[in-house]
């Protein structure tokens, strides 16, 4: 065996007084002193150790096993009922889930409204009601054309377009609407020029584009039919 | 019903002739590593506890001794060094105490001049450990004084041969500063 001191003392730690070593290793732990002090210690301690073990195995332990199973018995069935009674009832936990859902159901419907029209539901709040954009829009169209046939009569122009040539705009939010008038064409030579009409309407109707909030751009446009209807107040063409 | 029965009563009977296999072992092993008698009750009952709570999973297992000793060790460990804050004041405490180990009811078959004398070896033990790591404490219980092989301890902690006997080198170079040169000179135990 070829010697490596290291590797020779991690070698002796294996060993007990019994051990028989080789002709080498028997002149190396002789000359080496650094291994004869690992052997020593070694043995030494293992002989002061047995003498403790034998000492330890034959005291008397004040209790026996079965006084220790029985308290291991009585620890586990002790904790099994804590967990038990630590894990709430089932109504309980689905009680929680109930009062976060409507808690957080409840926080949506009530406080976030914004985020709901922000969504493409389009509701707008006004004072007493909540009305849907397309309702707001079929009203604005309903006042437009009444306007527009008001115009018609006036003019005594029947014969141009019915339809009324503007189109109406939203904010994304639906709380703001605008009219945007279109070019009219003429429909015919003897017609008056429909793009004074035009020019009539959007100046009469549209001096600031219906941009105000819903309420009072709705009441000024029904006031200033009302005011057309009354008082035939129709510019000369 | 019987049958379950049965299963029951075998499993108490296998746990019951475990603990009288490992309880005195594991007990003194907890006490080399912990230092404190309480303390080291403690920590057994809570290893032989884990192993009852998962006996299905343990009883499996090839070698169920060396588990319950990896369950004990590593638990002395981390008890260990929870209360490392605490361990300089209690090395101070059991300076001044001067008796470590409670000995009282052991190795009464002795006569009295024997038991005086391994009262001191083991109290010079204890104190020379004292200045071991955690670790090289546990390895150097179970090798020496446990008996157990180095194959076994590399069991229980979970690592190789050659960590086993590194650690055991190194603890024996420090007890051989700590140990006075009588305890190394005198053989007669």
């Amino acid at each position: 065996m070829r010697i490596h001191c290291p590797t020779f003392q991690h070698t002796i730690l294996e060993a007990d007084a019994s051990t028989q070593w080789s002709p080498e290793e028997h002149l190396h732990l002789e000359e080496c002193s650094a291994c004869k002090d690992v052997l020593e210690q070694h043995i030494h301690m293992k002989r002061v150790a047995q003498r403790i073990q034998q000492v330890r195995m034959d005291a008397k332990c004040s209790l026996n096993t079965s006084d220790i199973v029985h308290r291991i018995r009585h620890q586990a069935a002790l904790r099994a009922t804590q967990r038990s009674t630590r894990r709430a009832p089932a109504y309980r936990r689905w009680g929680w889930v109930l009062v976060c859902c409507v808690a957080l159901f409840g926080g949506v419907g009530l406080f976030i409204p914004g985020w709901l029209t922000h969504e493409g539901v389009k509701y707008v709040h006004q004072s007493d009601a909540v009305r849907s954009s397309a309702h707001i829009q079929k009203e604005i169209n309903q006042l437009m054309q009444q306007a527009w046939s008001t115009v018609q009569k006036a003019t005594a122009l029947p014969h141009i377009e019915s339809t009324m040539p503007y189109t109406l705009e939203d904010d994304s939010v639906g709380s703001e609407y605008k009219v945007k008038w279109k070019s009219l064409e003429s429909s015919s030579a003897d017609a008056v020029d429909p793009g004074l009409i035009a020019h009539w309407l959007s100046k009469t109707l549209d001096p600031e584009p219906i941009s105000q909030k819903l309420p009072h751009s709705l009441d000024s446009i029904h006031a200033l039919v009302q005011h057309m209807k009354d008082s035939g107040d129709i510019p000369t063409l | 019903m019987k049958q379950i029965q049965r299963t029951l009563r075998s499993r108490e009977e296998t746990f019951e002739t475990l603990v009288e296999r490992v309880w005195k072992r594991t007990y003194w092993t907890a006490l080399d590593i912990l230092g404190d008698p309480a303390e080291a009750e403690d920590i057994c009952q809570e290893a032989l506890l884990k192993a009852y709570e998962s006996w299905e999973e343990f009883r499996q297992m090839s070698s169920p001794d060396t588990w319950v000793y990896r369950i004990l060790v590593n638990l002395c460990l981390n008890q260990r060094r929870r209360k490392s804050i605490w361990h300089k004041i209690s090395q101070t405490l059991r300076l001044q105490n001067d008796d470590p180990v409670d000995w009282e009811g052991y190795g009464s078959f002795l006569n009295p001049e024997q038991r005086l004398r391994d009262h001191e070896t083991m109290q010079a033990i204890h104190r020379a450990m004292d200045a071991l790591s955690p670790q090289q404490r546990a390895v150097f219980s179970l090798r020496y004084l446990q008996g157990f092989t180095l194959q076994e301890v590399a069991d229980v902690m979970d690592t190789a041969v050659g960590t086993i006997k590194s650690h055991i080198y190194r603890a024996l170079q420090t007890m051989r500063k700590q140990l006075s040169e009588d305890f190394w000179c005198d053989t007669k135990l």
